[in-house]
Order: structure tokens, then C-alpha cells, then sequence
């Protein structure tokens, strides 16, 4: 059964977003960003992706990432990583309204491990105590969620985010995939770790009857659904322009939802141990009752 | 017997691998090929809607459970819609280990035990979770399982960072000794944007690499997949449906090239100012 724990927030306090590939972590993770800073939070946002683009909208494009300025040469030699305070300056960088931000990037495209390179940010965050340095108050992980392996699992795993979010649609698959990160949530906290799923994050992608399906999910696995986020042009438009709908369309109704989202995400103080779904055929059924014309 | 072929299909998360590849192997199946499809990421869900059920037990939890001799392995192998032959490598327990290595173990073990010529196989399809393109997950191109990629895209900004960047990768696999990887042609998996046609065809003359299909996005998909099935095979009539049998007549002539892929970070530039030219935004 699932359970609603109380949690009170530490200082600073950490979040960690998750998802299916594709379904808009980045996207989500920018607009909660850029909207918490504007409620007066000292915000950072740590890109865990190899993708490295998680921070793109708030810095106006892709920044250089840790890996990077590492100068690992070769990220399956496993040779120790030397870390001077130098460092800080080629890979911290302060985005649109003064949000810290930084990419912890993966190898060369085709080679080496790509949890390496979350290890290796989160390494980093600790040895040089950045949250305390920069007076942070919040933080974001935006987490590759898809692979789940054992890099990918560290913020969960190493207690870095008390309280995850996942970004998730009215899509069968995704709601195969969002059901199968609970299911690796439930695992972890069986090891004992203290944490647990807030929320789900709708991020619509127009399928027939998607609201409903997503309610209907998260009623199921004992996750509420935090927010609905309407699909719009207008995200893709901000996108080319490398910033957030909050920074270049600040008056339109899809920079009002993630003002919402982020207001209900400050004010949570409930986490969830969830009751996954058996397997992806009970999703199918569930989702099929509301596809059904 | 004909020369089997292999190809896999790679592309960004969420811009529809799994749905290209099982219509494409249904469209295949129904032309007269002997399709095997291969999921190739712990997802295990590539050939869900081919064979109206999860393919269980993948060939990681087998190895894990009964060993990896050649009957337990055998038994992955399940008979899907048309007589398509299905496989899941599967992956490492969630949150534990890595990937991609699995995913090796387990084409490697498919091909030692020759399981494609026992079913009279003529045409396998891989598809592979390629948004990391981490070392693990590159293996298939490297170790020959993956020689003719098709990369599935849109005309979504990302979806088209990640084109390039796989083509990057292929590039680099290139410059490996003994390797050889070539690209079949870009899918365009629409998401309905303006121009998008226009604009997927000319980022991908830009890459060197010809563009093979456009499908149209359709309600349609959605309603088959809750079905259980593909729209090829729920909805043949469709309109939808008869891209992915063109789009099978295409990929049945071999085909690829060498692509030119940009260097990741100035790829953002040129599409951004591609989605200026065609005026994706108003």
C-alpha cells in the first residue's frame, strides 16, 4: 500500500526530477528553476544528462560540463579525478535570474560510461560544499531517469533528494516507464533510504483523454499529480530563443502554469512511498477504460 | 535463402524507436521477410505491441535465473503477429549496474547460439536506446550487430540535436579500426509542426543523409498501442499505416552512407536558424 509520509525541509532543500526520456525533465526542470528563484529562492540546478542541455534555457545555450573541464581523458581508465578550486569557475555558471547552474556531462558520444559523469558532479558538489558556498536554498537535479543503472540512481541512492518528481503523460509506454521508476524508488527505500516520490508531473502530449488517464495513474499508485502542463508552441518558441516561456513570454498562461507548478512544489510537505502497478499489462487496462470511444 | 539482413534503429528518447520499429517490422512481416525484432534496452518493451504481451523472460533475467546455455536462452525467443520472431535483452536490475554491458552479453549470446538461422530469420531489427550513446549502448555499432543504422527524428528542436549527435557517433565508430557503420536514412517520426518536412529534408541534406520516410502523427497509434497492437496491423486501411509500408519498401533495398555529421555544439546554431527560416514559431 502506498504511504504519505510528512517531511519537514531542510536547508537547503533538494529535489530530484525524473522521467521517460523525451518526456520534458529539462524543460520542466528550467521553468521550476527560473519560477522558485522568483519566489525569492536561491536556486541550483544540476544537470545530470549526457545530453548535457538540462541548463541550456537558463544560460542561453549549452554550456561547458564538468566532465569536460576534468579533462578526464578517458573515462574507462578509472584513474583518479584531481579537483582544484579553479575548477569552479569553468563549470558553475549563474543563469537567468541568478540560478546557479551546472552540467554534469557524460564521455565522447560512443564511449565510456554516462553515470559516470553524475558520480562524478555530485563528487564535486560535496568537495567544494558548493550548495553552503553559493548560499543555496533549493536544489534541482534533472536526472537521466529512462536507464536507471547505477549512475543515474545516485541522488536517489546517495540522499542527495529527499523528494523526486517525475514528469510523466497520458502515453502508455511513458506510464510503462514512470511505473517502472517507482518501482526502483520502492526498491531503494526498501535499502532503508529515507525518501519518496511527491509528485507526477503531466507533461501533455495530446493524447485523447489525458488528464483523466494521468489522474486515473497516479490515483492508482498513490502519487497525487502535482500539475497538468498543456502542450504549447510557445515552450518550443522560448526554446529557440534559449530561455524559458517565464523569460520571454512572462504573460502568457503557460509561464502562469509553472509559476502554479512551482508554488504547490514549494509548498509540499508530503512524500510518497508508492504502490507501483504489477506490470505494464494493469496500465494497459487502466488506460484503455478512458481511450476507448 | 536470401541474405539476412541487419539493421537497428536508433533515435532520441521519447520520439517513437519502438513504435517505428514494430510497424516496420509488421509492414516487413506482411511483405514476406522473416522478421526478428530485438529490444535492446532494459525498457524491455520494444516488442510489447508485437506480441501483445511483455517478451518475459528477457535474456539477462534467463542468464540470471537458468544460466546462459543454449536451451534457457532458446526460450526467450517468442513468436509474435505474422510469425515475427521476438527477443528483449533486458537490462540489470533497476538502479543497479550498468546497461549497456548487459545488453552485450546478451546480442553476443543470441548470435553465439545462431537463434536467428534456427527460425529461417532473414531480416533482424534492433532497437536500441541510443539518447546516451554511452559506451554500452554504442556496443551493437561496434561489435557489427548494428552496420545500417536508421535514426528516427522530428522536427523538435532536440530531436534534431540528437540526430546529429548520433551520427557523430557513428562517425567516431568509423575511425575504429575494422568497423564500419552506415547510415540507412533519417525517419521522420512527425510531432506536427509547421513546415516540419521542410525542415527535417534540409537539416538532413546538411548531415549527408537522405530522409526515407515522413510519417504523420495520428490518434490512431495511441488507440492501436492501448490495443495492444500496432497501427499496421489494427488500422492496415490507415493512412498512417501505409507510410510505414512505403516506409518498409524503402528499407528493404540496402542502403546507407557515410554521414557528415556538425560538431555537437554548433549543430544548435544551424537549427536554430533553420526553425527561424521555416517559421516554426509565429
Amino acid at each position: 500500500m502506498a504511504e504519505k509520509i510528512e517531511i519537514t525541509h531542510e536547508i537547503p532543500r533538494n529535489i530530484a526530477i525524473y522521467g521517460k526520456a523525451g518526456i520534458g525533465k529539462s524543460i520542466t526542470s528550467a521553468h521550476m528553476s527560473v519560477a522558485l528563484s522568483k519566489l525569492g529562492e536561491k536556486v541550483i540546478q544540476v544537470g545530470c544528462d549526457p545530453k548535457r542541455d538540462s541548463v541550456a534555457l537558463l544560460c542561453g545555450g549549452i554550456m561547458p560540463t564538468i566532465l569536460e573541464q576534468l579533462k578526464m581523458v578517458d573515462a574507462e581508465t578509472d584513474e583518479p579525478v584531481e579537483m582544484t578550486e579553479e575548477i569552479l569557475d569553468k563549470v558553475m555558471f549563474r543563469g537567468y535570474n541568478d540560478v546557479l547552474c551546472c552540467e554534469s556531462g557524460g564521455p565522447r558520444p560512443g564511449i565510456g560510461c554516462a553515470g559516470r559523469g553524475v558520480l562524478v558532479a555530485i563528487q564535486l558538489l560535496e568537495e567544494f560544499n558548493i550548495l553552503k558556498r553559493y548560499g543555496i536554498t533549493f536544489g534541482i537535479y534533472d536526472v537521466l531517469g529512462d536507464i536507471v543503472c547505477g549512475g543515474f540512481s545516485q541522488p536517489m541512492r546517495g540522499g542527495h533528494a529527499k523528494e523526486i518528481y517525475i514528469v510523466t503523460c497520458g502515453e502508455p509506454l511513458t506510464l510503462h516507464i514512470t511505473n517502472e521508476i517507482l518501482k526502483a524508488v520502492d526498491r531503494i527505500i526498501g535499502e532503508g533510504i529515507e525518501f519518496g516520490v511527491a509528485g507526477l508531473i503531466d507533461n501533455q502530449r495530446n493524447v485523447p483523454h489525458e488528464r483523466e488517464i494521468v489522474e486515473e495513474f497516479g490515483r492508482r499508485v498513490g502519487v497525487p499529480v502535482m500539475e497538468h502542463i498543456p502542450r504549447s508552441l510557445k515552450v518550443q518558441e522560448a526554446e529557440a530563443m534559449g530561455k524559458t516561456v517565464l523569460e520571454a513570454f512572462p504573460d502568457s498562461d503557460q509561464a502562469e502554469v509553472y509559476r502554479g507548478l512551482a508554488k504547490k512544489v514549494l509548498e509540499n510537505k508530503h512524500i510518497y512511498t508508492p504502490s507501483p502497478f504489477s506490470g505494464i499489462d494493469e496500465i494497459m487496462e487502466t488506460v484503455k477504460m478512458y481511450i476507448k470511444k | 535463402m536470401k541474405e539476412m539482413r541487419q539493421i537497428s534503429i536508433y533515435g532520441k528518447g521519447g520520439v517513437g524507436k519502438s513504435t517505428v520499429a514494430s510497424n516496420l517490422s509488421v509492414a516487413l512481416a506482411e511483405k514476406g521477410r522473416k522478421v526478428m525484432q530485438v529490444g535492446c534496452s532494459p525498457k524491455s518493451d520494444s516488442t510489447y505491441f508485437v506480441l501483445g504481451k511483455m517478451c518475459a523472460p528477457t535474456i539477462l533475467n534467463q542468464i540470471s535465473m537458468k544460466g546462459n546455455r543454449e536451451e534457457p536462452i532458446s526460450e526467450c525467443v517468442k513468436t509474435g503477429y505474422k510469425g515475427i520472431m521476438c527477443a528483449e535483452t533486458g537490462g540489470p536490475e533497476p538502479a543497479q549496474g550498468c546497461a549497456g554491458r548487459g545488453v552485450l552479453l546478451a546480442l553476443n549470446l543470441l548470435r553465439k547460439y545462431k537463434l536467428y538461422d534456427k527460425h529461417g530469420v532473414d531480416f533482424m531489427v534492433y532497437d536500441v536506446i541510443a539518447d546516451v550513446v554511452c559506451g554500452g549502448f554504442a556496443q551493437p555499432m561496434r561489435k557489427g550487430y548494428a552496420s545500417e543504422v536508421y535514426i528516427v527524428t522530428s522536427g523538435e528542436l532536440m530531436s534534431l540535436y540528437s540526430m546529429n549527435n548520433i551520427c557523430y557517433a557513428v562517425k567516431i565508430m568509423n575511425e575504429l579500426k575494422g568497423v564500419e557503420v552506415k547510415v540507412g536514412g533519417f525517419i521522420d517520426n512527425m510531432r506536427g509542426i509547421p513546415n516540419e518536412k521542410k525542415l527535417v529534408d534540409e537539416f538532413s541534406k546538411l548531415l549527408g543523409v537522405p530522409v526515407i520516410a515522413h510519417i504523420p502523427r495520428s490518434d490512431l497509434i495511441p488507440e492501436a498501442e492501448t490495443s495492444k497492437s500496432t497501427v499496421v496491423e489494427h488500422f492496415p486501411d490507415s493512412d498512417v499505416a501505409s507510410e510505414f509500408n512505403m516506409l518498409a519498401d524503402m528499407v528493404m533495398e540496402p542502403r546507407g552512407v557515410f554521414p557528415k555529421p556538425m560538431d555537437p555544439k554548433e549543430s544548435i546554431g544551424v537549427i536554430l536558424g533553420l526553425l527561424r527560416k521555416y517559421q516554426v514559431f509565429a
